[in-house]
């Protein structure tokens, strides 16, 4: 199945029952339903579908107006760019609302399409989720494999409280991975996938799919890694992963945001400080003069040299 | 007249298929004048000359107006025990328009001497009332209307309570047919009540004991305010009764371009069980809707409340006592006064920075705004937001915001939300004429339009930016015509009279919970405590208006609370409505009141 269809199908099935329920945004309902994310939406008698206007700020407002009012919302964004329109409202709204209410009732979910396929221009390839989360200490979830959509979707789409769910836009016509979890922490912010002596891999961002694409291949060499998907920006525990790593004593860490502050540098900082480390192989993303242009948006690996600078016989 | 053989009926060619009987068993002791009222008064004082009580019963006007001078000459001057029975009497014959309002028969009755005037308000008032005319030996006049309206019960006396509220302090005293309308206006409000004079002249001066345990004192007639209204206004001067408040509810002195039913006539001068009603509401704070612009004691306390809380906050302030930034609002008391006065429990109020009026509006209380400014758990919110972000969601304060524009999208999804429940509240908007800058105020505007949601989006018009003013920063910007944009509805409020302001939000919200549409509201404010500001780069000053912190030309040192002498401040307005000394004492009341609240 493919990544979009699948994210659909659990998004029509959350949707679908609540009462007084607003799902919101430009053209949901309409076209394309956003490439397909909001594709046959269908809700209860008392919930409505607004094909709102062009209206990003307003409508981070709008959301925040009705949790206040008791009542849920979704408000589903074309591309995460659009969201730094509504940046007022993820930090001084979302902050005076947090500092007043202790318990919510009802809750608000922002969910993106981050724009990272590519030859999209200067203004429509924004990436970096992570920098949304952080500047009010935001929960937001990334979605990269079957088991997180699931998992985010029903649990966390309507659920009180606000946060933000970003998508891929590179992996929507791609099959979606499906690999069961086989740890993941109390918030879903950080979930393992594989376990495995000789490499620990962790995944920022969106580049979950590129450390699969890196075990699969160890794994043709027989080389068996433990792979993390880390999902959101929420402050982690990182003890998990540095077990694995006194285990491993090699760690892959990729991240694929274009920010100048990747979350990955708080692990990073966190290896080097509690355990010794016999290769630490970092993965961002090289920025070339050209970033700014219509490019494609792939980080390229090389999974040769990595392979080779593990130095595993 | 099978008791009283002296009873002599005489009438004006009127009362057909009512008096037949009379003249059928009393032939020598009836007799219909013609159309001759002026005639009939001389031939009723004639008859008393031969020793008769004469009874003269014609349309209401033509015996009392038509026929003064008679009246005046014939029956006063001489003391004759002669009874005027008026029929047709208020706005009863209404469709025969004004020739035919009889409106202004006791202001003229009034005047003369010896005559005893009567308007019953029951079928028992009226025998009562009948058969104390035929003990007089003075001229009286019985001002009776078509009403069937019954008390089913024997009554004490022709002035009498009909509904006792001890918990009130509002008095309505009235007569006559608007006694059943008072009645019925306690049905749908029951906080006052209901005093039946239905004897107006000579008044009896035992009223006085009942007076004295109410403040507001609501006349309530279907004549000129020259009828009871006047009487009582006499009655309360010559007693020296002090404190109380005098309101007339009654037909205006104009006779108009317009008539209709005696019903159309009473609700276009407020004389309908619902219009009396909402006025009594608003005299008690309650909300309400259409009635004349009068300033009660409790919108003038809830006024001057506001002021002098402020003023104690800014005595503090002078003296650096708080840690956080507060925006005061010396001067938009009025206005966040008739915010309040509007809303129901399930409207939602959404502010800005300078929101302290509306909280203290909402609160009526002092203390826990100044328990939270100091940061101390007693306060609002447990002392955690500050000022700019003080909310009170008990009180209908759903959100605050110190970012200019932000307010207005929140508010969006607040109305939206009070649409999807099926709830009945309206969403009210307060933001500066700067948030209008912000691209946010045309977005949820839009948005409020297109998604059918009611709110009130009230823009205070300070002309003023923080240092700035508008026409310093930006070309001026015509919000009639851009609501007109989005087809939104625009009113302009200024003045400061809170009674009008009450009066025309209520109706904007009515209009906007009824045609599910936003209004735009402008209403002119001017944020008082302006100073002269001197800097190496202005060294001969320049004017400033108050935006933030303490406002240091003003002070808590007078008796009255007034700033400026003009309708800028609130206070000169209520001033101007019911005099200083009336100001002073309640500043006084109010002052020793919140200096104990806040001890």
């Amino acid at each position: 199945m493919k990544y979009i269809e699948y994210v659909n199908e659990q998004i029509r099935n959350t949707v679908k029952d609540p009462e007084n329920l607003v799902l919101f945004g430009q053209n949901i309902n309409a076209g394309s339903r956003l490439g397909g994310l909001t594709k046959g939406l269908s809700v209860n008698p008392t919930s409505k579908i607004i094909n709102s206007t062009n209206s990003e700020n307003s409508l981070c407002g709008f959301g925040f107006g009705l949790m206040l009012n008791g009542v849920s919302s979704v408000f589903f964004m074309k591309q995460l760019d659009f969201l730094l329109l509504g940046l007022d409202h993820l930090v001084n709204t979302y902050n005076n609302i947090r500092s007043t209410i202790n318990d919510p009732k009802s809750s608000f979910t922002i969910m993106p399409i981050i724009m990272d396929n590519g030859y999209q221009g200067s203004q429509s390839s924004l990436n970096n989720f992570a920098d949304f989360c952080s500047i009010a200490r935001i929960p937001g979830y990334t979605i990269s494999t079957k088991a997180e959509a699931k998992k985010f979707i029903s649990t966390k789409l309507i659920s009180p409280g606000f946060r933000i769910i970003g998508v891929s836009a590179r992996l929507f016509k791609e099959e979606i991975i499906d690999a069961p979890i086989i740890y993941e922490n109390t918030d879903s912010s950080l979930i393992q996938y594989s376990n495995g002596m000789n490499v620990t891999i962790v995944c920022f961002n969106l580049s979950f799919p590129i450390g699969w694409n890196i075990l699969q291949n160890l794994k043709k060499d027989n080389i068996k890694s433990s792979i993390f998907n880390i999902t959101t920006l929420t402050p982690i525990n990182w003890e998990e992963i540095l077990e694995n790593v006194r285990e491993t004593k090699k760690i892959i860490i990729i991240d694929d945001s274009k920010s100048q502050n990747l979350a990955c540098e708080n692990l990073i900082s966190f290896l080097h400080d509690n355990c010794d480390i016999l290769k630490k192989i970092i993965l961002k993303r090289k920025i070339e003069n050209n970033w700014l242009y219509p490019i494609s948006d792939e980080m390229v690996v090389d999974y040769q040299k990595i392979k080779d600078s593990l130095h595993i016989v | 007249m099978r008791k009283d053989e002296k009873i002599f009926f005489l009438m004006g060619d009127t009362g057909y298929n009512l008096v037949e009987p009379l003249f059928e068993e009393f032939p020598d002791r009836t007799l219909n004048v013609g159309v001759a009222e002026q005639n009939m008064i001389g031939i009723a004082a004639g008859l008393c000359n031969m020793g008769f009580k004469p009874v003269c019963y014609a349309i209401s006007q033509f015996l009392t107006q038509r026929s003064y001078e008679q009246v005046r000459n014939d029956l006063c001057f001489h003391d004759y025990p002669v009874t005027l029975v008026g029929t047709s009497t208020g706005l009863d014959n209404g469709p025969l328009w004004a020739t035919h309002y009889v409106v202004d028969d006791i202001g003229c009755l009034k005047t003369l001497p010896n005559i005893h005037i009567y308007s019953p308000s029951s079928t028992e008032s009226m025998e009562k009332i009948f058969n104390e005319t035929m003990n007089l030996s003075h001229p009286s006049y019985i001002r009776i209307t078509k009403s069937s309206f019954s008390e089913s019960k024997t009554i004490e006396g022709v002035n009498r309570f009909i509904l006792e509220n001890e918990n009130s302090d509002t008095l309505v005293i009235s007569h006559g047919r608007m006694i059943k309308n008072s009645l019925d206006a306690a049905r749908i409000f029951p906080g006052f009540s209901i005093f039946a004079m239905d004897r107006i002249k000579p008044v009896d001066d035992s009223i006085a004991d009942i007076i004295k345990n109410y403040t507001n004192l609501v006349i309530i007639e279907d004549n000129f305010k020259s009828g009871l209204y006047s009487t009582i206004c006499q009655f309360v001067a010559e007693k020296k009764i002090n404190g109380k408040y005098l309101y007339s509810i009654s037909v205006d002195e104009d006779f108009g371009a317009i008539t209709g039913d005696t019903s159309f006539l009473h609700n276009k001068f407020g004389l309908s069980a619902d219009q009396i009603s909402n006025f009594i509401k608003k005299l008690t704070g309650d909300a309400s809707i259409g009635v004349p612009a009068v300033i009660g004691k409790n919108i003038v306390e809830k006024i001057l409340r506001i002021r002098l809380s402020q003023m104690l906050i800014n005595e503090d302030y002078k003296k650096s006592k708080f840690k956080i930034p507060i925006h005061l609002a010396f001067g938009h008391e009025s206005i966040a006064t008739a915010v309040s006065q509007i809303m129901n429990k399930n409207d939602k109020l959404v502010l800005s920075h300078r929101n302290v009026a509306y909280n203290l509006a909402r609160l009526g209380k002092l203390k826990p705004i100044l328990d939270a400014y100091y940061l101390k758990s007693s306060g609002l919110t447990d002392g955690k937001t500050g000022s700019m972000n003080l909310i009170n969601r008990e009180k209908g304060i759903f959100y605050t915001s110190s970012i200019l524009g932000n307010n207005f999208s929140v508010s969006t999804g607040i109305a939206m939300g009070e649409k999807i429940r099926s709830q009945e509240g309206i969403t009210i908007i307060l933001a500066g004429d700067g948030a209008i800058e912000e691209g946010s105020f045309h977005e949820s505007l839009l948005l409020l339009k297109s998604l059918e949601l009611s709110a009130l989006v009230i823009i205070e018009n300070n002309e003023w930016s923080m240092s700035t003013k508008i026409n310093e920063r930006r070309h001026s910007i015509n919000l009639e015509k851009f609501a007109e944009a989005s087809a939104i509805k625009y009113v302009k409020l200024s003045g400061n009279n809170p009674i009008q302001y009450i009066e025309k939000l209520d109706d904007l919200k009515q209009f906007s919970l009824k045609e599910k549409t936003p209004v735009l509201i402008e209403v002119m404010v001017a944020t008082l405590g302006s100073r002269i500001l001197k800097t190496p780069e202005l060294p001969d000053g320049q004017l400033i208006n108050y935006h933030a912190g303490p406002a240091p030309t003003i002070n808590l040192e007078k008796d009255n609370p007034k700033i400026i002498d003009d309708i800028s401040d609130p206070i000169f307005v209520l001033e101007k409505h019911v005099g200083t000394k009336t100001i002073e004492e309640i500043t006084k009341t109010l002052l020793k009141e919140l200096n104990s609240e806040i001890k």
